[in-house]
């Protein structure tokens, strides 16, 4: 065969091949790094208002409810529809029994099998998990804070262990996490301040007040809790989600908000 | 005179429409155009969710994303019109739920929260989602990709679109 047909020939199949490839990709069912989490919605809206306590609605068209995990992974064993977690102990050990509620027995971590992040379960001993504890938002990193570290010590005894004298005790972000770390929550030492995005991974949109399944994530404010993200060039400023309809939002870092502390994933590296 | 005037009005008014994208160097970096798969049927895959997105908003096309005007359409409209799609042969897209519209938000960047060399000419605005909002019965959720954050819309109005496919 001539060459330079051949040539014209392997790059048509090489061509083809490449465009074809990102639809195979997930045809396959290619592992993807990172799987998002569905949204726990599973009921229908109306056009134009109205909302259904089934995936019904005067709309022909699909809308949430009829997509994605929520639709086809719809059972509550392990967390409301498409959600699916883990009870973890003190150990990091998944409990036997998953199914106890927390006011028998306290567990300490919940992991979210879909995105593979863990998380710190809030307390109501007063210790240093207690639900009711606040931070400011504080990061000494120049690469992450967006530019500014915001505040160290902004509100005082806002939280547990707070000594004036000794900054490692403060009410910051950065501090707690370092505490957290210090005592080795289900024996990891890598707990961390969550980004927007995975403290939204975690929420429930189809229930407010909280709008996270509470089955697992006990002891969940309906406000707002702290990320790790600032506010575009606002320095002030960081992202917060608030966990009372499940939607974000931004204050100033020295005002004082609730944090869950996160480790493990790939969402974002 | 009062044609330059005119034109130099024109210059600042288009000016302050045209939001000049911020990009802060001090945050995680996330978005990077190497996350992104750009196909030459414009669609592009986000290799980190396994989403498959229309790369030019709804009402906007070729390459630049600069032919044509962003179509902004009802919340029914827009469910209807991601249902009859055939974009690139595909008959599968949807509206994206609230946390798959989210999953383009990048953070380090700022009126549009979005990659822009794999997205242009985005819109700085908001964009439906096919959520609607449990606590309001006439509300879905949109996206704000001005400054990166989502809130309740009244489902009859008028709000741009991106269609999605894949990933579930």
């Amino acid at each position: 065969m001539k060459p330079k047909l051949l040539i014209i020939l392997a790059s048509l199949v090489f061509f083809s091949v490449v465009n074809a490839q990102t639809d195979d990709l997930f045809k396959n069912g290619f592992e993807f790094l990172a799987r998002l989490n569905d949204t726990g919605i599973t009921w229908g809206g109306n056009y134009a208002s109205g909302n259904n306590t089934t995936c019904t609605s005067n709309l022909s068209s699909p809308q949430d409810c009829n997509q994605g995990r929520d639709d086809t992974h719809n059972g509550d064993s392990d967390g409301h529809a498409g959600f699916s977690f883990t009870k973890l102990d003190a150990t990091g050990t998944p409990l036997p029994d998953q199914t106890v509620d927390y006011a028998t027995t306290v567990w300490a971590c919940v992991k979210d099998n879909i995105t593979g992040l863990v998380w710190e379960v809030k307390t109501v001993d007063g210790g240093l998990h207690d639900k009711n504890d606040t931070y400011n938002w504080y990061n000494t990193d120049p690469t992450t804070n967006g530019g500014a570290v915001g505040k160290a010590d902004d509100d005082g005894n806002i939280c547990y262990g707070y000594n004036a004298s000794d900054s490692s005790t403060f009410c910051n972000t950065q501090a707690f996490a370092a505490r957290v770390n210090s005592q080795s929550l289900c024996g990891q030492t890598d707990w961390r301040v969550p980004d927007v995005d995975e403290l939204s991974s975690i929420t429930n949109r189809g229930i407010v007040n909280p709008a996270i399944d509470a089955n697992y994530f006990p002891n969940t404010n309906f406000n707002h809790f702290w990320s790790s993200y600032p506010y575009g060039n606002y320095t002030s400023h960081a992202r917060t989600l608030n966990f009372g309809y499940g939607n974000d939002s931004n204050d100033y870092r020295g005002n004082d908000h609730y944090v869950r502390l996160v480790r493990g994933g790939q969402l974002n590296q | 005179m009062k044609n330059s005037l005119i034109i130099l009005t024109v210059l600042i008014i288009s000016n302050s429409a045209l939001a000049q994208q911020t990009f802060n160097p001090n945050t995680i970096h996330n978005w990077e155009n190497s996350r992104y798969i750009i196909n030459t049927n414009d669609t592009v895959l986000d290799k980190k969710t396994g989403l498959i997105w229309k790369k030019c908003a709804q009402g906007l096309s070729d390459s630049t994303c600069t032919t044509g005007s962003a179509t902004t359409l009802n919340w029914q409209q827009a469910l209807s019109l991601a249902n009859n799609s055939t974009f690139a042969g595909f008959s599968d897209w949807r509206l994206p739920n609230i946390k798959e519209l989210r999953s383009l938000a990048a953070y380090d960047r700022f009126s549009p929260v979005i990659n822009s060399d794999v997205f242009p000419n985005t819109p700085v605005s908001f964009f439906w989602s096919s959520s609607p909002v449990v606590s309001s019965i006439s509300d879905s959720w949109r996206f704000g990709f001005n400054n990166g954050r989502d809130n309740g819309s009244f489902r009859s109005n008028s709000v741009y679109v991106r269609l999605v496919r894949g990933g579930q």
